[in-house]
């Protein structure tokens, strides 16, 4: 008996033995030749609002780094979890761990995918918080089960109707 | 980001993306690609005049009536 009725988890659940060796050995390409994807409705286009209030949202694997844990940039199958610290943490503050792209430039000027004195320059109002997750995650299941749910939450209670996303 | 972005756009919050790399962004109402490598979504460190015209592009793309992929000209 299946331990789950989601025929997408049970899909990746079915994946996952065969490709994880591949993983293992970083051998990207052969792993996510057969990576389930879920079917996505389509994304209807809708006009922004005027006054926006703008969420920043990146995949960079930023962290506080006084308060809160780097992401798991070591685990095979990526990190699913996802940070939220103040859009006013002082750079310095601002950690990135990711694996899977090379944060010096961004380490020596954050604003490469954090862009927020540019957007406040531009004129931009941001919201609270920034919420960021670390690109590599293949557990999409629980990404989407778990992870996107909470981001939503987030950005909502945030105040914001609109977002600038920043995938890295 | 292409989960993410379906999901605020689904909840009514608008959205732009802004990245490196066209394939993984799919079907999304506004799209900036910027003709940059991997982690320099909004240009190299320190040039703050191409950060500033990627940003503009970024949020004009709030503006459009339709569905929109664009690409940045550095």
């Amino acid at each position: 008996m299946p331990i789950t009725s989601d025929p997408y988890r049970r899909a990746w659940a079915a994946w996952l033995p065969e490709a994880l060796p591949l993983l293992e050995r970083e051998e990207y390409k052969a792993a996510l030749s057969a990576f389930p994807r879920p079917e996505l409705a389509a994304v209807p286009f809708r006009p922004a609002p005027q006054e926006r209030r703008v969420a920043l949202i990146t995949t960079a694997g930023a962290y506080d780094r006084e308060t809160q844990a780097p992401f798991d940039a070591g685990s095979t199958i990526g990190d699913l979890t996802h940070r939220v610290f103040p859009v006013e943490l002082p750079d310095e503050r601002v950690g990135l761990r990711h694996g899977h792209y090379d944060p010096a430039p961004a380490e020596a000027d954050l604003e490469v995918v954090l862009p927020r004195r540019a957007l406040r320059d531009a004129g931009a109002t941001l919201t609270a918080n920034v919420v960021s997750t670390m690109g590599y995650c293949l557990d999409w299941p629980s990404f989407i089960a778990q992870t996107i749910p909470q981001i939503v939450a987030q950005v909502r209670s945030d105040g914001a109707n609109s977002a600038l996303l920043v995938p890295v | 980001m292409r989960l993410v972005a379906g999901a605020l756009e689904e909840a009514g919050i608008a959205t732009v993306v802004v990245g490196t790399m066209r394939s993984t962004l799919g079907d999304l109402p506004r799209v900036l690609i910027t003709r940059h490598p991997r982690g320099l979504n909004f240009g190299p460190p320190g040039d703050e005049r191409e950060r500033a015209a990627i940003v503009r592009e970024a949020l004009e793309l709030f503006e459009v009536n339709e569905a929109t992929l664009r690409s940045h000209q550095a």
